[in-house]
């Protein structure tokens, strides 16, 4: 940052000085970042050591160290609030959401990419049209339909919204990877005797891995984190996911604060871990997603 | 290109559940917006525009929920675009471990508001929460009370939980804006006598516009849908000083079993951020010819 060789001499009175006060300023930015990160991490990393102490532990100094860590009460947390259930239930809904969205996206995505048919660019439009669609506008008839059914308090009542819902952008990250491949790779393939699902399946979907990658990335985490489906549909304790459940445990023991904490602690630890060993794939599915192009 | 076996039957799925569960209840909204009906039985009624007219009316807190929207709007956007914008900013300068900061400071962006709603609850509360402590620890102990309890400060505090899980996502967004930044820009603006705030004002901060419309769509068009962090921190609570629209809705329609005028209140919550989302669609159609 500090090199002017490619400035004329002639002007580089001009240019800032070559010896600017680089330790100086360094030293500021680190103590910059330091001081926001443990702004930032300081609520986490309180969390993870209040659920080591016991309640009157608590009470009498929220901000003290644990005199002896209690694991125990992680065990505790988990069996007390059923969060084996609900993480059971979340992983139900989201790897079933998840796997109809790549299959469902995909097949649609290579349509509107490779094949021709009437229409197509119109019924583009309208998934795309769904990027924006807030959730509000299907709730009270969708509720009332799955009451008819009688698909109330099941996983499949959200299971379906879901995947609905993750359609339009996984559509649209999918149809650009399948743009980017070349039309040669069909056409070979063709000349070689291929069906149509044939060069879906075998030539071409192969090739989209990275981009199947982020709408995987992208739509677990927003299904996993989801509350407002959940929340409407999901009333009965055995099927809440996890967000819902965790918040029912809350209420129920919100005086408990050494089973909250440890609650929370569980939640939370897993999914900041997953992110550490995913940080690359996670950060850009979900800029990707958020940016919706 | 071909053009043999019906290429409808590969977006056949993806139209039934999209047409099925989006396009169809949707237009069912809409109808419903102009009847009376409690969810249950037949006994339904057309009630016309009443249900949009009662949402301005005594007794519905449809106005208080979208001011605070709004509010939530500019205190998120200016928690997220200061911090987003500042961390950018000293980051770029890429010194050792910066690439470590910059990932952590996105961690919170993998959460679910559900447990950040309620650990922060905790930061906030009167009795054991750190927030009161520190401000205790640093002499301003009569600022202490209960955040969330208050109806003047409870939108706020939500408002800083929700910077702060976002100020990373929106950190990377202009990290990345700022890659893009041609080098050659900033060594003629040296070359030109330009200090580092004059780099920052005259090259910098232009080129950032278009991430800067970028984070004011995602902003408002997720504050207008903002749901979670209220339902987990507050519920609407103390006195609706809290209530956001799709709070409100909620209650209306699934506490109060009026689905008419939750119709209503969903149809115009989706106006508005058709309304946001295309003023940027055509915003954006506008800058493309432009490069730099």
């Amino acid at each position: 940052m500090s090199t002017n060789w490619h400035i004329p001499p002639e002007r580089r009175r001009l240019a800032r000085p070559a010896q600017r006060p680089v330790l100086a300023r360094n030293i500021f930015l680190y103590t910059i970042v330091i001081a926001v990160s443990a702004l930032m991490f300081f609520p986490m990393v309180w969390t993870f050591y209040s659920s080591l102490k016991t309640n009157p532990e608590i009470y009498a100094n929220a901000w003290a160290l644990p005199e002896l860590p209690r694991f125990d009460n992680f065990a505790e947390a988990w069996r007390v609030g059923h969060l084996g259930r609900y993480v059971w239930n979340s992983i139900v809904c989201t790897s079933t959401s998840v796997l109809a969205i790549v299959a469902v996206a995909s097949l649609a995505a290579f349509a509107f990419s490779r094949l021709m048919f009437r229409g197509r660019d119109l019924l583009f439009a309208m998934f795309l049209l769904g990027l924006i669609i807030p959730v509000q506008i299907v709730l009270i008839p969708l509720y009332s339909a799955m009451a008819q059914a009688g698909l109330q308090n099941t996983r499949t009542s959200v299971i379906l919204p879901y995947i609905a819902w993750g359609l339009p952008l996984s559509i649209y990250i999918l149809r650009a990877f399948f743009l980017t491949l070349p039309s040669e790779l069909e056409d070979a393939a063709r000349i070689d005797g291929c069906s149509t699902f044939g060069v879906f399946s075998r030539i071409l979907l192969p090739l989209v891995k990275p981009g199947l990658a982020t709408v995987t990335i992208f739509s677990s985490l927003s299904i996993w984190n989801e509350v407002l489906l959940a929340f409407v549909f999901l009333k009965d304790d055995s099927v809440k996911t996890l967000p819902l459940g965790l918040y029912a445990f809350y209420s129920y023991h919100i005086t408990d604060l050494s089973l909250l904490f440890a609650a929370l602690t569980v939640v939370t630890v897993p999914m900041i871990a997953l992110f550490l060993i995913f940080q690359r794939q996670l950060i850009e599915g979900l800029t990707v997603g958020s940016l919706k192009g | 290109m071909v053009r043999k076996p019906a290429p409808y039957l590969y977006i056949l799925p993806a139209l039934a559940l999209f047409v099925g569960i989006i396009l169809l209840p949707a237009a069912g909204t809409f109808v419903l917006s102009f009847f009376n009906w409690s969810g249950i039985g037949r006994d339904i009624e057309f009630v016309g525009l009443e249900n949009y007219r009662a949402a301005f009316r005594d007794g519905s807190y449809f106005v208080l929920s979208l001011r605070n929207n709004i509010v939530y709007l500019v205190a998120t956007f200016i928690v997220e675009m200061c911090f987003g914008l500042a961390m950018a900013l000293v980051l770029d300068f890429k010194l050792r471990f910066f690439g470590v900061f910059r990932m952590l400071f996105f961690s919170p962006m993998v959460l679910s508001m559900m447990p950040v709603g309620l650990l922060w609850r905790f930061v906030y509360s009167p009795e054991i929460g750190i927030l009161n402590g520190a401000l205790k620890a640093i002499g301003l102990g009569s600022l202490a009370r209960p955040w969330l309890g208050d109806p003047a400060t409870a939108l706020y505090a939500v408002c800083l939980t929700s910077g702060w899980r976002y100020a990373g996502f929106y950190m990377i967004l202009f990290y990345a804006g700022l890659q893009r930044i041609p080098k050659q820009l900033y060594e003629s603006a040296r070359i030109d006598g330009a200090s580092d705030l004059g780099c920052f004002r005259h090259v910098s901060l232009p080129l950032l516009r278009e991430v800067f419309v970028i984070c004011v769509l995602l902003c408002a068009t997720g504050a207008f849908q903002a749901f979670d962090l209220i339902y987990a921190m507050t519920g609407g609570k103390p006195y609706h000083s809290t209530e956001v629209v799709a709070t409100w809705l909620v209650e209306v329609a699934f506490a109060h079993n009026r689905f008419g005028h939750g119709s209503a209140l969903a149809v115009m919550m989706t106006v508005i951020v058709f309304v946001i989302a295309l003023t940027y669609h055509f915003y954006a159609r506008r800058r493309e010819t432009i490069e730099y």
